[in-house]
C-alpha cells in the first residue's frame, strides 16, 4: 500500500466565509477623527432618551468615560 | 481564547430561550438600533448597530420595555454587566482590536445567522450558531466578519469573571 500522503481540505476554506477579509490600510483625517467624535455624541443622545431619570443618565454617560459601572441601580 | 459555554450555568437557560429573544428582537424597528460609535473599528467606518439592554450596569429601561423576557432573562445572569443586541450588517469587518481589561468575560447568542459569518479570538475562529453561545475573553485580540448578504443578529453580554474562575491569559 503506498504512504503517499492526502492532503485534506482546509478547514478555511475561502468559500465558507471563515477566513477574515483582508484587511486595508487605516488612514485617519480630521474630518474622520470629528466625525468620530460626533458618533459618540450621538450614541449618548439615542441612548440617552431611552433612560428614566437623570441619575442613571450620569451613571451611563460617567460608566461610558470610565468603561466601568458607575455607581449602583437606585431601583 | 473562547472559554467553554457550558461551564456558565446561565448557558443553559439563554440557549433554552433563544426563539424568546429572537423573536422580541424580530419586533424592533430600524431605528431602535444606534450605530456604534467607534466607526475606527470598521472597516468601512459603518455596518455595526446595538440595542442597548443593560449598559455597564445602567438598565436601558425603554428598551427593556420594548423586549421584556430578554431583559429579564439578562438580568438573571450573575454579574450580567451589559447586555444588548449587537447587529452586523452585510459585507462588514470589525478589525483586529482588543478590549480594555475590565474583570468580564463576553458572551454571544447567535439569534440570526446567516453563512459566510465568522468571529476570530486569537488564533481561533468560530461561526455563530443559531441558538447557541460563545464566551470568549474581550481583552485577546478578536474580529468579527459578514461576508453574506443579510444582517447577522446575536445578543451580547458581558458578565463579572466569577470568583475562583481560572483565565487563561
Amino acid at each position: 500500500m503506498s504512504d503517499e500522503l492526502i492532503e485534506q481540505p482546509s478547514d478555511l476554506d475561502l468559500n465558507s466565509g471563515l477566513t477574515p477579509p483582508p484587511r486595508e490600510p487605516y488612514r485617519s483625517s480630521l474630518k474622520e477623527d470629528i466625525g468620530q467624535g460626533w458618533a459618540f455624541v450621538q450614541f449618548v443622545w439615542r441612548i440617552s432618551k431611552r433612560i428614566r431619570g437623570s441619575r442613571n443618565r450620569i451613571r451611563f454617560i460617567i460608566g461610558l468615560i470610565f468603561w466601568k459601572p458607575f455607581l449602583p441601580d437606585d431601583r | 481564547m473562547y472559554y467553554d459555554s457550558h461551564q456558565f450555568e446561565f448557558v443553559d437557560r439563554l440557549e433554552s430561550n433563544w426563539l424568546v429573544i429572537k423573536d422580541e428582537l424580530s419586533r424592533l424597528t430600524a431605528e431602535d438600533f444606534v450605530p456604534y460609535p467607534e466607526k475606527y473599528l470598521l472597516q468601512k467606518k459603518t455596518g455595526w448597530e446595538i440595542f442597548g439592554i443593560y449598559f455597564l450596569g445602567v438598565k436601558i429601561d425603554i428598551n427593556c420595555e420594548l423586549c421584556p423576557e430578554t431583559a429579564k432573562l439578562v438580568k438573571s445572569i450573575p454579574g450580567m454587566v451589559t447586555a444588548g443586541f449587537s447587529r452586523l450588517a452585510p459585507g462588514a469587518h470589525i478589525i483586529p482590536h482588543s478590549g480594555k481589561p475590565s474583570s468580564v468575560l463576553r458572551c454571544h447568542l447567535g439569534l440570526s445567522v446567516p453563512e459566510k459569518c465568522a468571529f476570530r479570538v486569537a488564533s481561533d475562529i468560530k461561526a455563530w450558531v443559531n441558538g447557541e453561545c460563545l464566551v470568549f475573553d474581550d481583552t485577546s485580540e478578536h474580529e468579527a466578519w459578514n461576508l453574506s448578504d443579510r444582517y447577522r443578529d446575536v445578543l451580547l453580554l458581558d458578565f463579572k469573571i466569577p470568583d475562583g474562575f481560572a483565565l487563561k491569559r
